[in-house]
């Protein structure tokens, strides 16, 4: 069985072309299902729907909106973005990868000893905040926003949170205090893809009218298509100038985007359950998903004109690094 | 400051906190709308700017203290015992993964004041916290020992700290208004009347039944040892070999829940670091839901007050 990988020079490839900021989202975004699954389907286990579904979003949070450079990750003014929901961790750290701030070395180690942990640890680069059990990680972005403030130093804070998290209490507890203690530049967003673990999110607790609710605690809200990059772009651009009111962004998304037997409607359809929620798809479904992600990929490039990547692939009977091979795909 | 309150155990935590507070900017304290009792507003008035007042929310309140505590700064958390430890217990285990420091205030600690009823005593702490890795207990007995352990909580230790505080006056004895040398990890001895027994306790109310015991049975010639363990879940190996050899019973006294308190903490040092064999060993502690009512009614029915020790002492001895 063989897995494959794009390194940080196809993404730098891309990074330097000159085309809007919108086209390289949407090729980077491709490239990035590759190793997300990849990875997964190396460790054995992972949470593919959720970091398909909040994959775009990162994107346009890490690569163009709030760009935090290699050199200044450890700078006091820099934008923290951290996943409270945490199990989407393999999209992270697929980006922190491609910025260069995760050796391909970690990247083969998800979720191994002294590798990449299962939900994001501080003690990985880039990574801001130990999450994964829900409902924690407004509050504290509420405290790194109030530290900013208080050290006056610069930066905004984005916190990305699940909507099955929603149904967490401490995430009302935050919503309320923080309208209500001022904290600025502090950016809420809400993967919404409508399934959690066992069903859909309006079946197991339904969030109702999330927009109206969230408004009533005294947020600035703000609802789009968490996979169209004018959208987010737009949502952010209109959402920071307004400076009353703390900004949530409810993105509208698909579970298991980008893969089309893994999106969530389909899926929710033929098996009546989200069945990639967690674990690693087998060699048959992981084969059939890379052949359609190769077949995007091709058509993409050649749409922009650009010369198709080199791909990394790795044997993975072999699970030695040694046998890594650069090949071309088709 | 009230003056009625002048050397009660919070008094001293107040003192220190705002003294170490002009030296030290990265101080910064949240409250859960408990601040009244520790008299924090003294804080307040001093620092408006490094005051989170944030509600009754305990969980949002220590999930932002670890915000805080990500940024550099130095958060310290105030509420009731009961309620900081149990229900914000994920979140400062979370914190505490995040290898931070931060200072959690446990205001009423311990069962005494006994009138507000269980809800409000708290007497599963020290369990609840010790079982999260980086975390360190202390549990003045005085108001100078509440200076010393703030002191070494904010200039020195390197690991979260707990620090239980008492409620209430202090009992009417001069041990109270007595300054003793502060060791983290070692236990201060009140009162060296002889070996016959060795009895370890912690805060001013336990501490103040024990010497009321250990004087008593001096009369009936049995000579005792009173000391306070303020560090209830770490200990100094050298300390602790020490005491072993020169008693053979020990008493661990507290009112903590059963399980998991200092005595236990204290047990395991012990089986940990293969210390004497030959000790005997008596533990005094909660064995059901605390009562509610007066304090000294409440000892008593628990087997905590100074008649219930005396007997318990001698039927061992």
């Amino acid at each position: 069985m063989r897995i494959f990988f794009f390194k940080k020079k196809n993404f730098d490839d891309i990074l330097k072309k000159k085309i809007s900021n919108l086209k390289k989202a949407e090729l980077i975004a491709l490239l990035h299902r590759v190793n997300i699954l990849s990875m997964i389907k190396n460790s054995g286990s992972g949470h593919i729907g959720t970091s398909f579904s909040a994959l775009d979003l990162m994107i346009w949070i890490k690569f163009f909106q709030f760009k935090v450079s290699k050199k200044k990750i450890l700078n006091k003014d820099r934008h923290v973005f951290f996943s409270s929901k945490g199990h989407d961790v393999p999209a992270l750290y697929s980006i922190l990868f491609s910025l260069g701030l995760i050796s391909f070395n970690k990247l083969l180690r998800f979720r191994k000893l002294f590798g990449l942990e299962g939900h994001p640890d501080i003690d990985t680069n880039g990574i801001e905040s130990n999450t994964g059990s829900l409902g924690m990680g407004i509050s504290k972005a509420k405290g790194i926003s109030w530290a900013k403030k208080y050290l006056k130093v610069k930066g905004y804070v984005i916190v990305l949170i699940g909507d099955g998290e929603f149904q967490e209490g401490q995430i009302f507890e935050a919503l309320q205090n923080i309208s209500h203690q001022k904290n600025k530049n502090l950016i809420v967003i809400m993967d919404h893809n409508k399934v959690q673990s066992s069903d859909f999110v309006k079946n197991i607790i339904n969030l109702g009218n999330v927009k109206s609710k969230i408004k009533s605690f005294g947020w600035n809200v703000l609802r789009i298509n968490g996979h169209d990059f004018k959208e987010i772009d737009s949502a952010f651009k209109r959402g920071i100038k307004i400076k009353k009111k703390p900004l949530f962004i409810i993105a509208d998304t698909i579970k298991g985007r980008g893969v089309s037997f893994m999106e969530h409607p389909s899926v929710m359809e033929k098996y009546k359950k989200y069945i990639w929620h967690s674990g690693a798809p087998s060699d048959d479904f992981f084969k059939i998903a890379l052949e359609e992600l190769f077949e995007k990929i091709s058509q993409s490039y050649l749409k922009y004109r650009i010369s198709l990547p080199k791909v990394v692939t790795i044997n993975l009977k072999d699970k030695s690094l040694t046998r890594e091979k650069i090949i071309e795909f088709h | 400051m009230n003056s009625i309150k002048k050397k009660w155990i919070t008094t001293g935590f107040l003192k220190t906190l705002i003294s170490e507070s002009k030296k030290n900017k990265k101080i910064i304290v949240l409250d859960a709308d408990l601040s009244d009792d520790a008299q924090l507003y003294e804080f307040k008035k001093k620092f408006p700017d490094r005051f989170i007042q944030n509600g009754i929310a305990e969980q949002d309140m220590v999930s932002t203290a670890g915000g805080l505590a990500l940024s550099g700064l130095l958060p310290v958390v105030n509420s009731f015992s009961s309620f900081l430890v149990s229900r914000a217990n994920e979140q400062i285990f979370n914190n505490s993964s995040e290898k931070t420091k931060i200072i959690y205030i446990c205001l009423y600690s311990g069962i005494i004041p006994a009138a507000a009823g269980k809800s409000h005593q708290s007497f599963r702490d020290i369990s609840l916290l010790s079982n999260i890795p980086r975390i360190r207990i202390f549990n003045p007995f005085n108001f100078f020992e509440a200076q010393e352990i703030l002191k070494y909580c904010i200039k020195f230790e390197k690991l979260n700290c707990a620090i239980r505080l008492n409620l209430g006056s202090p009992p009417n004895n001069k041990i109270f208004s007595k300054k003793f040398k502060f060791k983290p990890g070692e236990g201060t001895i009140l009162k060296a009347l002889g070996n016959h027994g060795l009895i370890i306790t912690y805060g001013q109310y336990l501490i103040n039944e024990a010497i009321n015991a250990v004087e008593y049975l001096n009369k009936e010639r049995l000579k005792l040892t009173l000391v306070n363990l303020s560090s209830l879940n770490f200990f100094s190996h050298k300390w602790v070999k020490n005491i072993s050899r020169k008693y053979k019973k020990i008493f661990l006294i507290e009112d903590h829940y059963k399980t998991g308190g200092m005595s236990d903490q204290f047990i395991n040092f012990l089986v940990e670091k293969r210390i004497s064999t030959r000790l005997q060993i008596k533990k005094i502690a909660l064995n059901d839901f605390p009562h509610c009512g007066e304090p000294q009614e409440v000892l008593k029915i628990h087997g905590l007050d100074k008649n219930s020790l005396v007997r318990e002492i001698k039927k061992f001895i």
